[in-house]
């Protein structure tokens, strides 16, 4: 159940040199479920690069993205005082956020269809050219992975981006091993071909 | 070269068989292409683990707070919500509960007193609803003791 939060202003503690000592998120989560906002949010800040990684791999750079960032924290939220930590705290935020991304992009899928038309980020997405000139690598990693299915685009960013093993990325998914690895072999040589001149360019 | 292509992707994600590490091996040896891929594949790599730093607009963190704090707020209008619906559905339990023990009263009077409920049958139109159930009752009550 949500409930308002108390007010425990700190997300570190001095030790007997007067230094800072980083809360472990073991702590931090202990507190979070005693009603500390300010502990939750240290949570999201820590974590808000892996989750966004994951997100913006999977949906591009968007509003969406931002979005499905937020809910994913949110999720976690409601569901912390369930959170066993069997899982890394890393790996249970990536699973969540890995899993709203796909529905997600079910959801734009139905809306494409429905509107084919449309000229929002779904239309960005399908953009063709790739410029290796823009300067920006990750922009351009972006928008090659937008050109892969779905199912593969989960796989390079788990297994690529987030570095996780394919044991790791194959339960996040729910799917074998050997599915995990097959769909990245397939991946890798289609980006490859993507990105070739890109990486004529780095050498 | 296609086959030594594919062994080339996977050994960067599983141990190959002896006998594949051997095959790719002496094929990286002997071929400046698939070095070449191999030099690529790598760089691509790398080009990927770079994106692991991301972000979301600034104020992310306030961002998901503010909606937890929204959604807080609101949740005691859905909780009303929700004892509102249970309140309903039991009202609809509580009429037909009544219903039936109405009409096994009924039943009951008319098999054990076949004279009695032909009289109350025939004044039943006299009479008001809390009348006949009343009657029914202490009838069926009168019948048990």
């Amino acid at each position: 159940m949500l409930h308002f939060f108390g007010m425990k202003p700190d997300s570190g503690c001095l030790n007997v040199e007067g230094r800072v000592i980083e809360k472990t998120d073991a702590q931090l989560l202990r507190e979070a479920r005693e009603g500390s906002g300010d502990s939750f949010k240290e949570l999201v800040r820590r974590y808000e690069s892996r989750v966004a990684a994951t997100v913006v791999g999977m949906l591009g750079r968007c509003p969406e993205a931002d979005d499905v960032g937020q809910e994913t924290f949110i999720r976690f939220y409601k569901a912390m005082h369930d959170f066993r930590g069997d899982a890394e705290l890393g790996t249970y935020l990536t699973r969540i956020a890995i899993n709203l991304s796909l529905n997600e992009l079910k959801r734009r899928k139905r809306r494409f269809q429905v509107f084919p038309k449309s000229t929002d980020s779904v239309h960005d997405m399908t953009d063709d050219s790739i410029n290796p000139d823009a300067g920006d690598t990750k922009a351009v990693i972006n928008k090659a992975l937008q050109k892969l299915e779905p199912d593969f685009r989960s796989v390079v960013v788990l297994r690529l981006i987030q570095g996780y093993s394919t044991k790791e990325a194959a339960g996040m998914l729910n799917i074998p091993e050997g599915t995990v690895l097959s769909r990245l072999s397939r991946a890798q040589l289609k980006l490859k071909k993507i990105l070739e001149p890109l990486m004529g360019e780095q050498e | 070269m296609k086959k030594m292509q594919e062994l080339l992707v996977r050994s960067f994600d599983q141990v190959l068989s002896a006998k594949e590490q051997q095959e790719l091996d002496q094929a990286l040896e002997q071929s400046k292409e698939l070095r070449q891929e191999k030099e690529q594949l790598e760089s691509m790599r790398n080009l990927f683990s770079a994106g692991a730093e991301e972000s979301f607009r600034p104020m992310f963190a306030e961002r998901v707070m503010n909606r937890i704090t929204t959604e807080s707020a609101q949740q005691p209008a859905s909780e009303m919500e929700f004892f509102d619906s249970l309140l309903h559905i039991f009202r609809k339990v509580a009429i037909a509960g009544a219903i039936a023990i109405v009409v096994l009263a009924s039943a009951q009077l008319i098999v054990n007193n076949p004279s009695t409920t032909t009289t109350a049958t025939q004044n039943v139109s006299e009479m008001s609803l809390d009348d006949v159930l009343v009657s029914a009752f202490i009838s069926s009550m009168e019948d048990m003791l």
